[in-house]
């Protein structure tokens, strides 16, 4: 009797948080087939979220790892959908394509509507292999001209980000562009462009920011920016992009520790 | 670079977009997957608008499984723009507008 009841405990396991477990249905529901390991790393990915304090940040947060369009499309946060238009490629476990001309994800918000401020904004994404062409390519964002809210590579191989009313961009050095990027503003007066990769997290550049601005509420695309539609596309290898809240330095490296470990388990893939 | 789709008028760009919105209502489905009609600014077709549909889109899983060409309204709407025949190639250039204000 008691090797069968410890039996019981032994089997029993906590149930999944309820934001991982409305996502893991969402995906389910669009035709992804979800593995016991990747439920498990959604549901570590959220908790440590909500133990760390950055999870209430995010506001939209993709992973398009599934192979297929439609579970590609579902938000973390919302367990909505975005669209993906034009030539994207969907083929592979772990990240989306686009063809740097067509294809882009519209998020389906502008950063205004989505609670981000001049003074508290975030764009992240994922890059598992960087678009090899010079030119500028953004892996999210929209831009209206001098005010801007971009996150991806500038020119050459330099990482690049911006959240600004007057064109101010932060830039790292060559070879910048691949892991995870982060364009975070903490105030008006703090700008923050940093980096995860295999070999940690560091600072790219930062700013002492501008004056407050009303932030532009144009739709946020990913794959590319919007610049009076899909503008400067890339064919960067993409495993996840999202926006949010500002989040300070210290708080920045837990989520994008939490999010490397989240994409390298659900992928099988390693962060360049 | 080159990339391949139709060239056609306002109307039937706006129609063939409409109708992809409505499949994925049908099946109530959000719309997770479009297709934005763009101009053309330069080449051959300059003033049409051009549908993207590379040969690799067509080998594309969309939802449960199910490749974008065996949806029976991937059907529908290629014969409505005449087949896969019908597709042009232009250079993706050709879709940048020259008169877009530049940004500093």
């Amino acid at each position: 009797m008691f090797y069968a009841y410890a039996n019981r405990l032994g089997a029993y396991k906590p149930g999944l948080d309820p934001d991982a477990a409305a996502y893991i249905a969402a995906v389910e529901t669009a035709g992804a087939s979800v593995t016991a390991d990747q439920k498990n790393a959604i549901n570590t990915f959220v908790k440590t979220g909500k133990s760390d304090g950055w999870w209430s940040s995010l506001k939209r947060f993709y992973l398009p790892i599934w192979a297929q369009a439609a579970p590609n499309a579902v938000d973390l946060i919302t367990a909505t959908s975005g669209t993906f238009n034009g030539t994207v490629d969907h083929s592979n476990v772990g990240y989306v394509q686009g063809d740097g001309s067509t294809g882009y994800f519209n998020l389906g918000i502008g950063g205004l509507s989505a609670g981000l401020t001049s003074a508290s904004a975030l764009l992240f994404s994922l890059t598992h292999e960087a678009d090899p062409d010079t030119a500028a390519a953004w892996n999210i964002g929209a831009i209206t001209g001098a005010p801007g809210l971009v996150l991806g590579k500038g020119f050459g191989t330099n990482a690049s980000g911006r959240v600004t009313n007057t064109g101010a961009s932060l830039t790292g050095a060559a070879n910048t562009e691949t892991g995870i990027l982060t364009m975070s503003a903490t105030s008006d007066s703090s700008r923050s462009l940093r980096r995860r990769n295999s070999s940690g997290a560091s600072s790219l550049d930062t700013s002492a920011g501008e004056s407050a601005f009303t932030l532009l509420n144009n739709l946020l695309y990913a794959l590319a920016r919007n610049f009076g539609g899909v503008n400067q596309a890339t064919v960067a290898k993409l495993g996840s992009y999202g926006i949010g809240t500002g989040l300070d330095d210290t708080a920045t490296d837990a989520f994008t520790l939490a999010l490397k470990n989240l994409w390298e388990t659900a992928s099988g893939l390693t962060l360049a | 670079m080159t990339i391949k789709g139709y060239a056609t008028d306002l109307d039937t760009a706006a129609a063939i977009s409409a109708s992809v919105g409505l499949a994925c209502d049908a099946r109530g489905l959000p719309r997770f997957i479009g297709i934005t009609p763009m101009p053309i600014y330069a080449g051959t077709h300059k003033g049409k608008m051009f549908l993207p549909l590379a040969d690799s889109s067509l080998e594309q899983v969309l939802w449960r499984g199910i490749k974008m060409k065996d949806f029976p309204e991937f059907q529908q709407i290629i014969d409505t723009l005449g087949g896969l025949s019908a597709r042009v190639t232009i250079q993706s250039s050709s879709l940048i507008d020259p008169n877009a204000p530049t940004e500093p």
